[in-house]
């Protein structure tokens, strides 16, 4: 076994092997310290989490229905701004006591879930749910008019103008650990750290629980589970809903980080976290947690590393670039993704 | 004597032969060919259209520029419709061959380009010479992103061409050495024209509407031939099952790369086109809006068809323009008697103001009642309608 | 016979556009007038045949209005900043007035701030009767685009937002006539700021972070090569695209470069989402931007990070009672603060600029009002009088020049929250 399994990965460990002693060179020759490496580290973990539970949605939904959500970016949007509304109107915005801050962030992140989910469940019953047989590239025109009419419509409601989130979150030169090698913010910690609880939870929901199994079993073969007395519509809702509801969150998350929203700025995350879902694999949950952290990680310190390594001066206006060419290399040598695409039959 | 008579009809007539041949080929029959030259003169002669009441040219350099965007869109969207309808290869960076026409003209013609440094003042018909060699660069390109995209699918494929259009978009802005910057490459000199018709300049709306036209008609014609040809065919098989396709005996490399050529060469020689009339070719204008309204009017007029791919330009790039057009809000006005309640004129203004929301709203509700299409080919529509069967797979 | 219907339904369909496109272009005909672009003599609102004789004049019949056109982005991701400096001009247009009793009404058009949607916009404009000018457009893109258009109508471009330095100085050909501007353009604001840079903030050594637009890189180039003039060096060139929010790589960058100071050349929400996340990752040295930046919005987006930052612009040099008036009109009209967004007292003078060129120009004959465009384009060019946004008075370029005497270019420094001005030459 062990050598048919090498030999058939043989491109893939030589592959490895380049990137190890590549990294191996580029620690003892880089001109710049370690703290630059270690904070590109965090900086690209901290946004690939963000990529990586918007990304859920994409591949949870692409997994039950063959279908590329192209809206799921705006519902990210749409979640954004529910914090930022329940933020502002309900607990006071940045005056707010400090007491309040932890429950404040709690209840915005439930309500942009819901705000999020409710958005998708209306757009998944009127632009979706009628294109169920139809043609494939219906649903996908479809799910970019939905994304066009939220972007336009948030726009307008704004007056094409930027909101800001409170700074409730302690942010600043000094709210931060020291780790010796550098220093991670806290607001770092949170959202790293509540990415991965959020994906963690998720993967235990498909693989513990009923209504997970149900996904699965819908993603697997939607006639037959439907003959096992599943209720495929609801399931399929289900799965909308679950992703929404991680992309809302995110929203929040990037509202008290970023502290900027506009209507826009769901589309170019949204590009982003569908090249991650690819990259880990369509259809494949861990793949599109795995594939928002290598996003992540190429656009910060994947970037820095290649200009070390090849003398390229690819600044920070590259790193979609960067991305982007990740991507295709990966594809490049595993047509499917990463860790290998998980559709069923098209039902 | 006679002999050269008869001679001379049998000539006659051995033409004619050969004319019907041809049209029945291309067009179906010489009533199909009959209906296409009336159609072009009638859409050549746009311009020169006269207003009964006022004596005035009924179409002025308001619509004529409108026409002129929707033309070009008809072009690109002629060219994806091969990619995508005939072959079944879903891009959404379509926009990246737009660019190397727009920019390989851009480069050569404008003043500010960084890759030349001779008077290029002196060689504006330098134009003429760009075109052919827009498809033959078109194609190229279009071959090199088609290889290693060969081995992906559906959705994968979607992506890597999305990615390929956003890396060039990128590299147009941030090379700036090599490509203007964001600053763009401006003020290209007018291709030059006999004199009687005068030269291309930027505010010759009359011309380059009817060269325009010219250009869709060559293009169409050409696609249309492909379709009806073994290639197109080849294609068709591709489309249904690329597996089946591959184990009957068809080349599915050869014929995704053609696909690929054809497409990429129409969309490159719209690009240099679209720098001709505009004079200048700025990265703004390269965006992934461009390959996402292509794919839009080719999907929503109806994937394989020609006159779906006009209605589809006519509908979502016309109509967002004509919505600003004056006469737009004053045709509603005329509504107000019928509507007692509500100021028609302020609802024109706030779907002039809006018309990016009513458009997307516009995109899902055509998708909704219709699926295959405005004009779908007739094909698409027996495959989604037969009953009892499910539509294929495969099929895009 | 209904399947008949169905069967033709795309072709009946197809009939029944043009059909409505025939009607819409017939019925309408008698006011469409297209003489713009030909260069036709006149062009009148009722084609009165009793028309003064003369190449490119406009004359506005009894009770029509004069029009002025706002050409800018009204839709998309940049609909602030057009919007903006089109509420200005809307602004501009209710407190001055009539002109000799006439009406002056304004037109807008959306260029999308794109190539393609520029003409289109011109060709609206043009085709209204009563047209005399255009204020437009903040994008050099666009501008670049119809120029020739404009200038072959005879209407005259003004612009109070566009600051590429190549719109007054085109390739191979003499400036446009008809365009002007009363922005300062790139060439001279990069300068004074790197002059400013050098001299009283004392860097020797800069982080240049521009957006990647026209604007951005254009300021850009011109800063950084007058400050490696000036002896400094620019330690690092970084870009970003318009929208961006996240710029923790580009902050880890200047941190680890450790530069004087960090100067940027963009508009206000990314430079404020910027300095904000710089000062958070601790960099404490001087941060300078320029008139995209310095705005009401940005000390609102940056919060207590603005402080101590150094902004250029052109401003007003004395606040005048009329302005204070302006100012409080303009929150009471529109809801937001009148320097919210940039370009927009430019865009104002702008306005000013065609109304006293109006006044000066336009002769009433025979209760018709007579506008030469040639001699309201020769009087605009002639304008002198301080106004919003400064010393408004132009060179044969076109462009903006200062005061004799007074610098164009005036620097404020961020305390407490507030925009002080510094003295500078």
């Amino acid at each position: 076994m062990d050598s048919t399994w090498a030999k058939r990965n043989a491109p893939l460990l030589a592959g490895l092997a380049i990137a190890v002693a590549a990294i191996v060179y580029t620690a003892f020759t880089s001109s710049k310290d370690e703290t630059f490496w270690a904070d590109q580290f965090f900086n690209g973990l901290t946004i690939g989490s963000l990529y990586a539970l918007i990304a859920l949605g994409y591949t949870m939904v692409y997994g039950v229905l063959r279908m590329i959500n192209f809206a799921h970016g705006e519902i990210f949007m749409v979640g954004a701004f529910a914090g930022w509304i329940v933020l502002k109107e309900v607990f006071g915005g940045d005056g707010m006591a400090d007491a309040l801050i932890v429950p404040a962030i709690l209840v915005a992140m439930l309500a942009a879930a819901a705000a999020s989910a409710g958005a998708i469940v209306v757009i998944e019953r009127v632009a979706y749910r009628p294109l169920r047989n139809a043609p494939r590239l219906a649903p996908l025109i479809s799910a970019i008019g939905v994304s066009i009419f939220l972007q336009n419509l948030f726009l307008r409601l704004t007056e094409g103008r930027v909101k800001v989130y409170p700074r409730i979150f302690p942010q600043g030169p000094s709210e931060s650990i020291d780790l010796g090698i550098t220093q991670v913010d806290y607001i770092q910690i949170f959202l790293i750290g509540s990415s991965l609880l959020l994906m963690g939870a998720l993967y235990v929901f498909v693989q513990r629980t009923r209504a997970g199994t149900a996904i699965r079993a819908v993603a697997e073969d939607r006639d037959v589970a439907a003959l096992m007395g599943i209720n495929a519509n609801r399931v399929i809702v289900l799965t909308f809903v679950v992703g929404a509801a991680l992309a809302g969150v995110a929203g929040v998350m990037y509202g008290l980080w970023l502290l900027s929203i506009k209507g826009t700025m769901g589309f170019l995350p949204g590009i982003k976290a569908f090249t991650a879902a690819v990259l880990g694999g369509i259809g494949n949950i861990p793949g599109a947690m795995i594939g928002g952290l290598l996003i992540g990680l190429s656009e910060t310190l994947g970037r820095e590393w290649l200009n070390e390594l090849f003398g390229l001066g690819l600044g920070n206006q590259w790193k979609d670039v960067v991305a982007f060419f990740v991507l295709i290399a990966v594809l490049l040598f595993r047509p499917t993704g990463l860790l290998g695409e998980k559709v069923g039959k098209r039902a | 004597m006679p002999d050269d008579r008869e001679r001379g009809r049998a000539g006659l007539a051995g033409a004619l032969a050969v004319v019907k041949g041809r049209s029945e080929r291309a067009y179906g029959s010489v009533p199909g060919m009959l209906r296409m030259l009336v159609l072009a003169v009638l859409l050549f002669a746009v311009p020169y259209y006269i207003n009964p009441i006022s004596g005035e040219a009924m179409f002025d350099n308001r619509w004529l520029v409108v026409f002129r965007l929707v033309g070009l869109y008809i072009m690109l969207g002629i060219g994806l419709n091969i990619v995508v309808g005939y072959a079944g290869l879903l891009d959404l960076g379509y926009v990246a061959f737009f660019a190397s026409g727009a920019y390989l003209y851009a480069l050569l013609a404008s003043p500010v380009s960084p890759a030349i440094d001779f008077p290029i003042e002196d060689y504006r018909w330098l134009f003429w010479a760009i075109l052919p060699t827009a498809l033959v660069v078109g194609a190229a390109i279009g071959i090199a992103l088609g290889i290693p995209v060969l081995p992906l699918r559906g959705d994968y494929l979607a992506i890597v061409t999305l990615g390929f259009g956003e890396i060039i978009r990128l590299f147009l802005i941030n090379k700036a050495d090599w490509t203007g910057g964001s600053q763009g490459l401006s003020r290209i000199e007018p291709p030059p024209l006999p004199a009687p018709i005068g030269d291309l300049t930027v505010g010759a709306h009359k011309e380059w509407y009817m060269f325009v036209v010219i250009c869709i008609f060559v293009v169409a014609f050409i696609a249309g031939r492909l379709r009806d040809s073994r290639i197109g065919r080849a294609w068709e098989a591709i489309r249904e099952d690329e597996e089946v396709a591959g184990a009957m005996g068809v080349n599915t490399v050869k014929y995704k790369l053609l696909a690929f050529a054809m497409g990429a060469a129409i969309g490159s020689f719209g690009g240099a086109v679209s720098a001709g009339f505009t004079g200048s070719a700025l990265p703004d204008s390269f965006d992934l809006l461009v390959s996402i309204n292509v794919l839009s009017l080719v999907v929503i007029g109806g994937m394989g068809s020609t006159p779906g791919v006009c209605l589809g330009a006519l509908i979502l790039i016309g109509i967002p323009e004509f919505l600003r057009f004056r006469e737009a809000s004053d045709l509603l006005g005329y509504l107000d008697p019928l509507v007692p309640f509500a100021n028609t004129q302020d609802w024109a203004e706030q779907i002039r103001d809006n018309r990016f929301v009513v458009f997307g709203a516009l995109l899902v509700a055509v998708m909704v009642f219709r699926p295959t299409g405005l004009v779908p080919s007739r094909r698409r529509k027996l495959e989604f309608e037969s009953p009892g069967e499910e539509a294929p797979a495969a099929a895009v | 016979m209904s399947k008949w219907f169905i069967r033709h339904a795309w072709r009946l369909a197809l009939v029944a556009g043009l059909t409505a496109m025939l009607g819409l272009a017939v019925a309408c005909g008698d006011d469409d007038d297209d003489a713009a672009a030909t260069g036709t003599p006149t062009r009148g609102a009722s084609a009165t045949p009793a028309d003064v004789g003369g190449e490119n004049v406009v004359t506005i019949a009894a009770g029509e209005p004069i029009k002025i056109g706002a050409m800018q982005v009204l839709s998309g991701d940049l609909i602030a900043l057009g919007a903006a400096a089109r509420d200005w001009i809307l602004l501009a247009n209710e407190q001055f007035g009539q002109v000799k009793g006439f009406d002056v009404e304004i037109v807008e058009a959306d260029d999308l701030c794109d190539a393609a949607g520029a003409e289109p916009a011109a060709q609206q404009l043009l085709a209204e009767d009563g047209l005399v000018a255009v204020i437009g457009s903040i994008c050099s893109g666009v501008n670049v685009t119809v120029q020739p258009t404009f200038e072959e109508a005879h209407i005259t471009q003004i612009s109070g937002g566009s600051t590429a330095v190549k719109v007054t100085y085109p390739e191979g050909r003499d400036p446009f006539d008809t365009f002007l501007r009363t922005v300062v353009h790139d060439g001279v604001q990069g300068v004074k700021q790197a002059e400013y840079a050098t001299e009283v903030l004392g860097a020797t050594t800069a982080f240049s972070a521009h957006d990647t637009d026209a604007y951005g890189t254009g300021l850009k180039d011109v800063f950084n090569a007058e400050f490696e003039d000036l002896g400094g060096e620019i330690v690092g060139t970084e870009g970003w695209e318009k929208g961006q929010t996240d710029f923790s790589a580009l902050v880890t960058s200047v941190t680890t470069a450790n530069p004087d100071m960090v100067y940027v050349a963009s508009f206000d929400p990314e430079a404020a989402a910027f300095i904000r996340q710089l000062r958070d990752a601790g960099y404490e040295g001087d941060f300078m931007g320029g008139d995209g930046v310095i705005t009401d919005q940005f000390l609102t987006l940056a919060g207590d990070a603005a402080e101590g930052a150094h902004l250029s612009k052109p401003s007003p040099l004395e606040v005048t009672p009329a302005l204070t008036k302006f100012q409080a009109d303009f929150q009471a009209k529109f809801g937001y603060t009148w320097d919210e967004q940039p370009y927009t007292s430019q865009s104002f003078d702008a306005y000013q600029v065609v109304w006293d060129a109006l006044n000066e120009v336009a002769v009433v004959e025979g209760g018709n009002l007579v506008i030469d465009l040639d001699a309201l384009n020769d009087a605009m060019h002639d304008a002198n009088f301080d106004g919003a946004s400064g010393h408004v008075e132009f060179d044969d370029h076109g462009d903006v020049i200062a005061a004799p005497g007074k610098p164009q270019i005036v620097f404020s420094k961020v305390v407490s929250g507030a925009y002080v001005q510094q003295d500078f030459e």
